[in-house]
């Protein structure tokens, strides 16, 4: 998930000082889903990121793994499937962003460290020639640059394809402005939840949900979450002394008075996680953080 | 005299009277530099960020604090021993009085409202006002204090208060404190009379920075207005006007605080909540931002064979909010970042270190009064030697 939000911070800028790409006049939007009704068999993109200027749309996957996969290339040839109809019909009653676009265009991110290795590697190399042909390439770095990699193909927006080649500093430690994927572990939700709790907090003394009512309240509409890892990360809580659950109901209570508990999960879960929780049994007292340090 | 007399005054006839306190004769003058001691109350010029507050409203807003959940036990211990009163005394203009029954002391306060900072001028001697204004305005949460970085305070020039003062004005004196949490050593630098060179003496002997200046206007050789910005607790005081000079007196009372009014909006004023809104129909689901915003904290200087390299600085950080400070909660992020949540307004920050700065990121809604509580207690608990910007991004709309 960092390299989603070390992308941002290249939208954001690192700093006061920095280029960035809303400074160069693109505007975002992200965990995007996108239905292509003039496409090839109903076409389906979920880009990480898109970006808009004037006429032009850029459509961003970034990659956070350490390969470079036979699957991204499909991602690749998909979103550059998208029809400029079935673009501007699919934003059509959006508010905030008026489409104009005649052009676009299909981007993937990884790692620097991962296309460098991958060049090196014969079966990785002809996978980076799959992406090179039927995308832009951008390689990112922790407290590096975003940058154009030099076999890529150069985007068609003139000062996207300078500010890209000169490359956007990226921060060590970016901002976690995005804190769930689809398909999150069970640590992920449970990180999740407590900073929404945190927000709730601002509101409230006690939340009492059950887990179906959890994951529509908290998790975006637009990430894949299946409700059984909501209820995991719920039990995970209850084991850990932060919640409690009804007698004879399914709902968990989760009290403002537990935060100085719920607190202490982050980084209990960078040394445990869920699946040692979870198989404890129950027992009288109930399992305290420091237990597992 | 009881300032409600001024109802329907102008508010340039009370900003006239309120001055007039300080206007000393030669002779009054000449006393004090021999006696050093002040012959009277100096006017102090708090410029205080108003979050959508009225003075009118600080009765009800009082009540609400007093019966909240939210509210700590201080700031309930505070109001029970005070009164407040407003009372209006034009459109823009109003008078607080705060009382303090244990002591018999009333204290009044002139509040001029200029959009969304208030402007409150004061003849009550610090002490007082300290225990009283302060200590509200510590409290309530619609309201918060100005900040200065020092970096500009040592830059104000003539040009910043009128051109036709070039050359009249000069850097008199300063106050440099150090009051690290984490060192029995604590300095305290007054200086009268000193100039830049003596200040950046101490700045490189004692790692402070002034946290107040003194700024003489002169018809040299005689000191004509002579006042003190108090940059570490957002208010300007003027201790002296010449008589004859009543109007360079005003002159730096208008432009002194607007120095405060402006700085104060350059760095902390929230311009773009990185507030997300989620949209969603058949063939279509994204999330977008309103905005983007961080403070980049930066050391002026970094000595690490002294306890004050970036990590030091880091470290010490996270240590005054999660083990010294009351009032936070925190939690590690990342090798170098960590999340901090303020107790009793759920605001949520991180905190990460990057090469040469420091950077906090506000979450959600995080109010401006946190963070600046955050930043302020870094610079005079961990190390004073650091100049705050702000990163405004706006996403939405251009």
């Amino acid at each position: 998930m960092k390299s989603i939000n070390l992308f941002y911070a290249s939208i954001v800028g690192k700093d006061e000082e920095s280029s960035s790409l809303s400074k160069a006049g693109f505007k975002p939007i992200s965990q995007v889903k996108i239905v292509d009704p003039y496409g090839d068999e109903k076409t389906e993109a979920k880009p990480d990121f898109c970006l808009f200027k004037d006429d032009y749309m850029a459509m961003i996957e970034i990659k956070s793994g350490t390969n470079v996969n036979e699957g991204d290339i499909q991602q690749l040839i998909r979103n550059g499937e998208f029809t400029i109809e079935g673009v501007r019909r699919s934003f059509r009653r959006t508010e905030n962003i008026s489409l104009e676009v005649s052009e676009i265009e299909s981007f993937i991110v990884y790692y620097k460290s991962t296309i460098d290795d991958c060049i090196e590697i014969p079966n990785c190399k002809e996978s980076f020639d799959g992406i090179i042909e039927n995308g832009i390439l951008l390689t990112q770095e922790e407290n590096g640059l975003l940058k154009l990699h030099e076999d890529s193909n150069e985007p068609k927006d003139e000062t996207l394809k300078t500010i890209l080649s000169t490359g956007i500093d990226l921060p060590k430690e970016p901002k976690t402005e995005f804190e769930i994927l689809d398909n999150p572990f069970c640590e992920n939700v449970m990180v999740f939840l407590i900073r929404k709790f945190i927000n709730e907090f601002k509101t409230t003394n006690e939340i009492l949900m059950d887990q179906f009512d959890m994951r529509k309240k908290f998790i975006p509409p637009g990430i894949a979450c299946q409700v059984y890892k909501v209820k995991n990360a719920l039990e995970c809580f209850r084991k850990l002394d932060c919640a409690t659950k009804e007698r004879g109901g399914d709902r968990y209570r989760i009290k403002k008075d537990d935060l100085g508990k719920l607190v202490k999960v982050p980084e209990f879960l960078l040394n445990n996680n869920c699946e040692d929780v979870l198989d404890e049994k129950d027992r009288e007292e109930k399992i305290s953080l420091e237990d597992f340090q | 005299m009881d300032y409600n007399e001024w109802e329907g005054k102008s508010t340039e006839y009370i900003r006239d009277e309120l001055l007039n306190s300080v206007v000393k004769t030669e002779k009054e003058i000449e006393e004090e530099e021999k006696t050093q001691k002040k012959s009277r109350s100096e006017l102090k010029i708090y410029v205080l960020k108003s979050l959508d507050c009225n003075p009118l409203d600080i009765h009800d807003e009082i009540k609400k604090m007093f019966t909240s959940e939210n509210t700590g036990s201080y700031a309930k211990s505070f109001i029970d021993k005070h009164r407040f009163e407003v009372t209006e005394l034009n459109e823009n203009t109003y008078n607080l009085k705060i009382y303090t029954p244990e002591f018999k002391k009333s204290d009044q306060f002139i509040i001029f409202v200029k959009d969304s900072y208030w402007h409150v001028w004061t003849l009550v001697r610090k002490y007082w006002a300290e225990k009283t204004l302060e200590k509200f305005v510590d409290y309530f949460p619609k309201l918060e204090k100005s900040y200065i970085n020092p970096e500009k305070l040592e830059e104000i020039t003539s040009v910043d208060l009128g051109d036709e003062m070039e050359g009249k004005s000069s850097f008199s004196g300063f106050v440099a404190k150090y009051k690290p949490y984490h060192e029995e050593k604590q300095i305290s630098i007054n200086m009268y009379g000193g100039d830049q060179g003596d200040l950046d003496t101490m700045k490189e002997e004692f790692h402070v920075e002034p946290s107040q200046i003194t700024i003489s206007m002169k018809n040299s050789p005689q000191n004509c207005v002579l006042s003190h910005f108090h940059g570490d607790e957002g208010y300007i005081s003027i201790s002296t006007i010449r008589e004859d000079y009543f109007d360079w007196g005003k002159r730096m009372a208008d432009k002194g605080s607007g120095l405060f009014e402006d700085s104060d909006k350059e760095i902390f004023e929230i311009l773009n909540k990185p507030i997300g809104m989620s949209y969603e129909s058949d063939d279509l689901s994204y999330t977008e931002f309103d905005g983007f915003q961080s403070f980049i904290l930066r050391p002026t200087f970094m000595d690490g064979n002294n306890g004050f390299s970036l990590n030091d600085i880091y470290d010490k950080t996270i240590e005054w909010f999660l083990k010294n400070k009351r009032g936070f909660y925190g939690y590690k992020w990342d090798d170098d970042s960590y999340h901090i949540i303020k107790k009793d307004t759920m605001d949520m920050i991180q905190i990460s270190k990057e090469d040469d700065y420091l950077t906090v990121y506000p979450f959600d809604d995080c109010s401006e009064k946190t963070i600046k509580l955050i930043c302020r207690d870094i610079i005079e608990k961990v190390a004073g030697n650091i100049t705050i910007n702000k990163h405004s991004c706006p996403l939405i709309g251009g």
